[in-house]
């Protein structure tokens, strides 16, 4: 093997021995003094009376006077090696410069990011997460060693508090962001630390359900904002007060109060129908246009999409890139009381949908259309829990410090 | 320059050295290769024989598909199926 490939480097050429005039032992006595003049022979044979071989590509010429003296005529029958080879390149500059180009992109490329993919989320998130890394340093055709997974990780972990982990890892060419949902653990009873159970809204207790410590007030009561609703401090039978963490229930009928503002003129957008569509082609962090349309200026709204390629679930490094510009007209509208207190309640809705474990059971509307302005106003009676604890703070000892409130 | 190569030989044969048979060093490979160093030229080559000049003797081997593999100045490897080597004078 070794030999093939010290041959290849150094080009061979095998040729063939036809003696002249019928003179029998004439290739025999070519091939011994061509040996003697420190030719290196291989693949040495005999078809009939005609031989064949291969000779170092520099050795042929020597061959001419060992060839004259026995009698014998050569003729070459093939060219080997990388000295022809290259040779024949010099007639064919473009193939050289393709392959030195497709070499130094060969050699070139992996040193490079070319796919950032995104687990653990998709759709709209993943996009949002691949812009973050984007503006932090991470994205298609980036160096390698510009990248620092460690540092991007806890950027993103700072971009994103809610997550539970974030994690950036590249392998080859591909970089691969891992969003992990943050798992919420239920709250852990600490040992140590005392709390009261206070009124987080002002309400009148419909119910109370003190699973430790002592209820400070009964149902039927009406409770202030920040009120003592169980305790988290006792006696016993011999009057020594004792701290506790204080847990339970209180469901009060509480007010709640929701607003909304619409204005009687109102300017809207409506759709002309005009529409621009614009494609480009994507590739490594190249952008090549597929349209020749200009973007429009104004009076459009533009949405675009990525549409990429994968193969085996890896990203390409190619996508087509999709703007789609739709025309539209302002218009001056002005509204009817019903289609502003429509629009009214719809915002009102939005906001009572955002109130948590709060069960409605009676409202108040009131509304008025005042300087161009409908207003309405809806009082809600709600049922909720109002518990909510509040830590007992102890300095040293069994002496209570902080928390007025502890009875 | 004979008187100090007679000398090597007797020296090689009291040390109980096997010396080249008539200038020539020569291995096998079974009856599949044959190694000859030392060799003055050939003087046949055919697929059946393969005769070779070893200073003052001539080796001959017989056999079926012969080929000379390599062939340098004082040596060459020849390959096939040997039947038969003759030692000629």
């Amino acid at each position: 093997m070794l030999a093939g490939l010290a041959r290849w480097l150094l080009g061979s050429v095998t040729f063939s021995v036809f003696p002249q005039g019928g003179r029998r032992g004439a290739g025999e006595r070519f091939f011994s003094l061509a040996a003697r003049s420190g030719a290196s022979l291989w693949g040495v044979r005999r078809r009939g009376e005609a031989f064949s071989a291969s000779v170092r590509a520099g050795q042929y010429a020597g061959l001419r006077a060992p060839a004259r003296r026995a009698g014998v005529r050569l003729r070459v029958s093939r060219r080997n090696g990388l000295p022809f080879w290259l040779r024949a390149c010099r007639r064919r500059k473009g193939l050289v410069a393709g392959g030195a180009l497709a070499a130094a992109l060969l050699l070139w490329m992996p040193s490079c990011i070319w796919s950032v993919n995104v687990a653990g989320v998709s759709g709209p998130q993943a996009q949002e997460l691949l812009a973050q890394a984007e503006l932090l340093g991470l994205f298609p055709g980036v160096p390698r060693g510009d990248i620092d997974p460690d540092l991007l990780q806890q950027s993103l972990m700072r971009r994103y508090p809610d997550a539970g982990w974030i994690s950036v890892n590249t392998r080859g060419s591909v970089a691969t962001i891992t969003l992990s949902e943050r798992v919420e653990t239920p709250p852990v009873k600490e040992s140590g630390r005392y709390y009261n159970v206070k009124a987080a809204r002002a309400g009148q207790v419909v119910s109370i359900h003190a699973t430790e410590g002592e209820a400070a007030v009964s149902p039927g009561d009406a409770v202030a904002e920040g009120q003592l609703l169980i305790s988290g401090v006792w006696e016993d039978v011999y009057g020594a007060s004792h701290l506790s963490h204080a847990a339970g229930e209180v469901l009060a009928r509480t007010q709640r109060t929701a607003e909304a503002e619409v204005p009687l003129r109102q300017t809207i957008r409506e759709p002309t129908g005009e529409t621009v569509e614009r494609r480009s082609l994507r590739v490594f962090s190249l952008q090549f246009p597929l349209t020749a349309v200009p973007a429009p200026q104004e009076g459009y709204s533009c949405t675009a999409r990525v549409e990429t390629l994968s193969f085996g679930g890896v990203s390409l490094p190619v996508s087509l890139y999709i703007e789609r510009w739709e025309g539209f007209q302002e218009r001056e509208v002005v509204l009817t009381e019903e289609e502003a207190a429509a629009q009214a309640w719809r915002e009102i809705q939005a906001q009572t949908d955002a109130w948590e474990g709060v069960e409605l059971l009676r409202a108040e509307e009131r509304a008025a259309v005042q300087g161009g302005v409908y207003r309405l106003q809806v009082q809600y009676t709600g049922l909720e829990n109002i518990a909510v604890e509040s830590e007992i703070f102890t300095g040293g000892g069994d002496e209570m410090t902080g928390d007025s409130n502890v009875g | 320059m004979k008187r100090e190569q007679g000398a090597a030989r007797g020296l090689a044969q009291r040390m109980g050295i096997p010396g080249p048979m008539g200038g020539a060093h020569m291995e096998l490979n079974g009856n599949r290769e044959a190694v000859v160093e030392g060799c003055g030229g050939i003087l046949e080559y055919s697929e059946e024989s393969v005769r070779v000049r070893t200073g003052k003797l001539a080796v001959r081997f017989v056999g079926r598909g012969l080929r000379i593999k390599c062939l340098a100045a004082d040596s060459l490897v020849v390959e096939g199926f040997f039947t038969g080597i003759e030692f000629l004078w």
